[in-house]
């Protein structure tokens, strides 16, 4: 209760009585909260473990319920130009480790930039638990660890403090590291410890830039709630670096893609979702909220960077999709050139570009969490991934292809479904600084989506064949968590001004902090 | 009016919802139809209203909501406007008023199509609500207010396309082609969010300079703002716009249009999807509209780049011929009356180019319906004859009166009577005579359209060009019609030539509309070709180029004598080769003969160097493709790997040094690091006597 008698900043007083803001500490540690609980239950019987499942549904749900609230109540104030910026009703922070040389705090709070993101991780997480109600293998093991992976990528997404940050970074790399290792068929040992360097190796690197802006900046405070950070002499370029190798390490992107596609690839169901749809989002977020957020500058003089590194990546993603046989393996490959287009927004270095990003990204962690979850009801269809085994599935399970073409269509960024605004924004806010790089990663794109338009040829449609005339449907549960993502699809590509100014909000924030 | 616009443009996709709801799929094609039905009605009274009004109706009614809004950072207003905003809406205008009308019959039609082809079909409550969705976005494109509605509608287009296309999903032969159409049009509208993004580079400060329009949200897209703004780069007061600038953009957005009116040399997608039902082929055709409706929109634009207009009026003719040709020689009907509404429309957009503004969508509006009851006639014969190859059809005359009446009516207007030559010659040779010109005061002004600015010879160029297609398109509708309607159908196994009875009546009541639509085209075009004389005599009445000008002033095409007897001979020469060359003998010859001269798959695919470059890079990427998985393989994972692996040594190097006393060492570690933790937060809360002093 003293911890929460200490917040004064930030008050809601629609009843008269002072309440502490609490919404994002609450959306971050319910998860793990559920998660100890399902820890403590028996794991015997069919009905425990049953319980045990709807620990994990609930606390996913619960977890869903604070981030909707987190940003519908800065949906208002960002026409007031509030909302989507720090230090608006969502900040929180309490004194930590303030009796050491560099003060810590408990410092959270979200921009435009993290709630893009935190819609995105809390609905697929949603998604995700209810999807995992049809596991019967090591269900405590995996209702534990998914939580746990949740309160860690949302505790990145709100962490203003470097501490707080590396532990929430480190924090995901044990689940990931655990269910890979458990459910991964095929490679899963090898798999999960090449992710585990990777990442561990992109923890390296941010703890080094941590400690390099908490020494030099002057402000002796591992906070990370002041930007733009000025440091002396190189320190901001070598800052800048080591966050952006440790973004890029986690966003997969060309050459440094290899991690996490073999992860996505050999993971099961929900967790290839979870990994493909959440973790590269993670790494966009830290490349734009801390990389070019903290060092706007610095990042503007390197945009010819970023655009050559779009262009290889999303070529080399589009061509890769066209080629590779694996269902899997192509949704991490189109997801790899999204992130492409991430870094085309970087590069463009513009109000309009970083909001592109947002866009983009609450775009991406759909379709790809949708593309994911279909692949695995596929496979547990069909006993099969290899593209070249599958076909005529649309007979059997019209609505999976119908929702699987549905994810495509956004993919390609076809107006009125989630992929046109991020895409719009993107191509009209990077176009005036990189002409040739927007225009070759804009045909570039156009491979993806001809590989997935392919794949769907390929997949669902022709002729009827017997070896699959068991394969059922979605049933009532899948049509659920399936149409929740769907239903958000078409609802973001239908209504995005909703979040415009929002995101707007952040993209100010993050390019012009002196004047938002 | 405005407002009430939406209306038009909501019912269909409320028919659409409505159509997931009903019990029944017949019930969902009623539902569907009514709603389109309804919103045709409306689009009538608007158009009534406008008429009614037609003096003040030169200002569009405008009725806009804010889609997307943006303030671009303090330091990027040299770059981007000052609000980047975009709206949705409805224009009204001239243009609209008349376009809506067409689009809500004909695909009206196109669903009368469907109840009356598709019956027990599996695909039959999909291909309405899949239509009812075409048709909405059609409506929303000819009714934008800006660019970005345009590159809004025509992206759900594509996509819409693709699901009508894949009707027949478990089809190879129908999948392939669909995917391929609509990686085309994906194409396409990338091209158009590149000229977004060009006009945003070039224009987008003067933009957010402007002054708001007056009615609904701000629109940096808005046409009210697009057009001065195009007209200033020409002029070189727009900081970074030049004229370079503004023909690179044109052409982005003229390939947008062309591709999506399947114009040469981008026909091949849609004759590929030519194995889909007649129904999905009608309504793919219809929404073919929406290339020339662009280029209508944009007008303003190809108007300060003469050089693209110039441009478009020959790449119009030349398909025109291509397309024409195409159709001679091919014996399926399907892709005779698919290429037939291609090499139409290119007539279309060769008037727009020679500066026809109007003759070009006159011509649209007369050969949409046109086009359609070719189609629907053509599915009348295919259905009778059981076969799609004209060679083996005949007699119809004898046992189809009322279709050969039907495939009469489309030969004759196809072959010169629609007008569409004279309007094609006449918009080419415009500003060429005296009596076309009058003189203000000290200044001469065009009485038509001014947009034709080609040099002599490439008008003659283009005229000779347009004059061939007008001949041969004659030629084959003369010899589709002689050749179907005379003699007997060819003996097949299985064809019982007794049994051959004329359509069915929903069949029948279709090809009516299309006639009666067709004839009333030609009617609402007639007295602006024929205003009687120039000057003092100018029949002042309404006439469909009195009706859709584009600028400040009305228009008039004026009789053009020269036009006429051109057109004139075309349509004789037309009629006599195409009777001449529609013996059986010598059907099979020109058949022969266009299949050694390769016009069939140039149609189709392309000139010898497109499809070098399509199978070149296909092959490129293919190979690239192989070469960047390879890479992966050979050296991404490699890495990877011996990242991995090296961790992995290191634990088993850990564990074979692991002792009970390390065990030990790293629980205390663990319980120590998780005390320190535990006292922090203490500290943090108060509860610890830990402070800085």
């Amino acid at each position: 209760m003293n911890f929460l008698a200490q917040t004064t900043s930030t008050t809601t007083t629609t009843t008269g009585v002072t309440f502490p803001t609490l919404v994002l500490t609450a959306m971050v540690w319910i998860a793990v909260v559920f998660a100890l609980a399902a820890l403590l239950m028996p794991n015997q019987t069919q009905d425990q473990l049953r319980r045990i499942k709807s620990i994990g549904s609930t606390g996913a749900g619960a977890a869903l319920f604070f981030a909707i609230w987190a940003v519908e109540t800065q949906v208002p104030n960002a026409a007031g130009g509030t909302g989507g910026i720090p230090g608006g009703d969502l900040v929180e922070q309490h004194s930590w480790l303030s009796s050491f040389p560099i003060a810590s705090s408990y410092h959270l709070d979200a921009d435009g930039m993290a709630l893009s993101v935190i819609v995105v991780v809390s609905v697929v997480f949603f998604c995700a638990a209810l999807a995992a109600w049809r596991n019967q293998r090591h269900v405590k093991l995996l209702t534990v660890c998914l939580l746990t992976l949740e309160t860690a990528s949302l505790g990145i997404l709100v962490s203003y403090d470097w501490v707080l940050f590396l532990l929430f970074w480190t924090l995901a790399i044990v689940p990931v590291y655990v269910l890979d290792r458990a459910f991964g068929h095929g490679h899963g040992t090898r798999t999960a410890t090449r992710y585990a360097a990777t990442s561990l190796v992109s923890a390296g690197l941010l703890l080094l830039a941590a400690v390099l802006i908490a020494f030099q900046a002057g402000a002796q405070s591992f906070d990370m709630g002041v930007t733009p950070v000025s440091l002396p002499g190189d320190g901001e370029t070598v800052a800048f670096w080591l966050i952006t190798a440790a973004s890029l390490l986690a966003m997969a992107v060309v050459p440094l893609h290899g991690a996490l596609l073999d992860l996505e690839e050999d993971s099961t169901g929900v967790l290839s979702a979870i990994f493909a749809a959440v973790l590269p989002s993670l790494g966009a977020y830290t490349l734009v909220h801390v990389a070019v957020g903290f060092f706007p500058t610095t990042s503007g003089s390197f945009s010819l960077f970023f655009a050559v590194l779009a262009v290889v990546t999303v070529v080399w993603g589009g061509l890769a999709a066209m080629r590779t046989d694996d269902l899997r393996r192509l949704i991490g490959h189109v997801g790899t050139v999204f992130m492409g287009l991430v870094l085309l927004g970087v590069a463009g270095h513009t109000s309009i570009a970083i909001t592109g990003i947002m866009f983009l990204l609450l775009a991406r962690g759909l379709v790809i969490g949708v593309l994911m979850l279909l692949a695995s009801l596929i496979q547990e269809r069909t006993r099969r991934v290899r593209i070249s085994q599958l076909g005529g599935l649309a007979w059997q399970a019209p609505f999976l292809s119908a929702f699987w073409l549905l994810a495509t269509l956004a993919a390609a960024g076809v107006p009125l479904l989630a992929g046109f605004a991020g895409d719009f924004f993107i191509f009209t806010g990077s176009f005036p600084a990189h002409r040739w790089a927007s225009t070759v990663v804009l045909a570039g794109t156009l491979l993806a989506s001809g590989a997935l338009v392919w794949t769907a040829q390929r997949v669902f449609l022709g002729a009827s064949r017997d070896t699959f005339e068991r394969a059922r449907d979605l049933g009532p549960l899948e049509l659920t968590y399936i149409g929740i993502l769907v239903g958000l699809i078409v609802l973001i590509g239908v209504v995005p001004g909703h979040f415009a100014e929002l995101f707007q909000n952040g993209a100010g924030y993050i390019l012009f902090p002196g004047v938002a | 009016m405005g407002s009430f616009a939406w209306v038009i443009l909501l019912l269909p996709v409320a028919g659409c919802g409505a159509s997931f709801v009903t019990e029944t799929p017949r019930r969902a094609a009623h539902v569907c139809m009514t709603f389109l039905g309804m919103s045709l009605i409306v689009a009538l009274i608007v158009l009534g209203y406008r008429l009614a009004h037609e003096t003040t109706s030169i200002t569009p009614d405008i009725s806009t909501l804010n889609y997307l809004s943006l303030t671009p950072g303090p330091s990027e207003t040299a770059t981007f406007p000052s609000t980047f905003q975009v709206a949705v809406g409805v224009r009204v205008d001239n243009l609209s008023a008349s376009f809506m009308v067409l689009i809500s019959f004909l695909f009206l039609v196109v669903q009368g199509l469907g109840t009356a082809m598709l019956q027990h079909d599996a695909g039959y409550r999909r291909f309405f609500w899949a239509s009812s969705l075409l048709a909405t976005l059609m409506l929303g494109l000819v009714l934008s207010p800006g660019l970005f509605q345009v590159w809004l509608t025509l992206g759900a287009i594509s996509a819409t396309t693709l699901v009508l296309a894949l009707h027949y999903w478990h089809r190879r032969e129908t999948t392939a082609p669909a995917r391929r159409a609509f990686s085309v049009l994906l194409g396409a509208d990338a091209s158009l969010l590149l000229g977004l993004a060009y006009i945003i580079d070039k224009m987008g400060p003067y933009l957010g300079l402007r002054s708001q329009p007056a009615g609904g949200a701000l629109d940096i897209f808005d046409f009210r703002l697009l057009n001065p703004a195009w007209q200033a780069a020409a002029k070189g007061t727009v900081a970074n716009g030049s004229y370079k600038s503004l023909v690179i953009l044109t052409v982005l957005l003229v390939v947008a249009a062309l591709v999506h009116a399947a114009q040469a040399p981008f026909t091949g997608w849609l004759t590929g999807l030519r194995e889909a039902p007649l129904p999905v082929l009608g309504a793919i055709t219809m929404s073919m509209l929406a290339g020339v409706i662009v280029l209508a929109r944009i007008y303003t634009l190809l108007l300060v780049t003469p050089g693209v207009l110039s441009f478009l009026a020959v790449i119009g003719a030349v398909g025109a011929v291509w397309l024409s040709a195409a159709c001679f020689v091919s014996r399926d009907i399907y892709r005779v009356a698919l290429l037939s509404a291609s090499a139409q429309l290119a007539l279309a957009i060769t008037a727009m180019g020679a500066g026809g503004y109007s003759a070009g969508l006159l011509i649209t509006v007369v050969s949409a319906p046109l086009s359609l009851l070719l189609l629907v006639t053509a599915g009348s014969l295919a259905r009778a004859y059981r076969t799609r190859d004209i060679g083996e059809m005949g007699g119809a005359w004898r046992r189809m009166r009322h279709t050969s009446l039907s495939l009469g009516l489309w030969a004759l207007a196809a072959a010169g009577l629609d007008l569409v030559g004279y309007d094609v010659v006449s918009s080419i040779f415009l500003n060429r005579f005296p009596n076309m010109r009058e003189e203000v005061g000290s200044t001469t002004r065009y009485i038509v359209v001014q947009g034709g600015q080609m040099a002599g010879w490439v008008r003659d160029l283009v005229a000779v060009l347009a004059i061939a297609a007008v001949v041969l398109t004659a030629l084959y509708a003369v010899r589709l019609l002689v050749t179907i309607c005379r003699g007997t159908p060819a003996v097949r196994r299985g064809f019982i030539v007794e049994k051959l009875t004329e359509a069915a009546p929903p069949l029948r009541t279709l090809q009516r509309w299309c006639a009666a639509a067709t004839v009333g085209a030609v009617v609402v075009g007639l007295p602006g070709i024929a205003a009687i004389g120039h000057g003092k005599g100018r029949v002042p009445a309404l006439t469909f180029s009195h009706w859709i000008y584009y600028g400040a002033s009305h228009q008039t095409l004026p009789v053009e004598w020269w036009a006429f007897a051109a057109a004139a001979a075309a349509l004789v020469v037309g009629v006599a080769g195409g009777a001449a060359v529609s013996r059986a003998e010598l059907t099979r010859r020109v058949a022969r003969l266009g299949l050694r001269l390769r016009i069939p798959t140039l149609a189709a695919t392309g000139p010898a160097g497109v499809r070098w470059a399509f199978a070149f890079g296909a092959r490129a990427g293919n190979a690239l493709a192989g070469e960047v998985v390879a890479f992966d393989h050979e050296l991404v994972e490699p890495l990877y790997d011996s990242a991995g692996e090296g961790i992995e040594v290191a634990a088993w190097s850990l564990e074979r040094v692991r002792v009970r006393r390390l065990g030990i060492g790293l629980g205390v570690t663990l319980a120590v690091i998780l005390l320190l933790v535990g006292a922090s937060v203490l500290a943090a809360g108060g509860h610890f006597p830990v402070h800085t002093t």
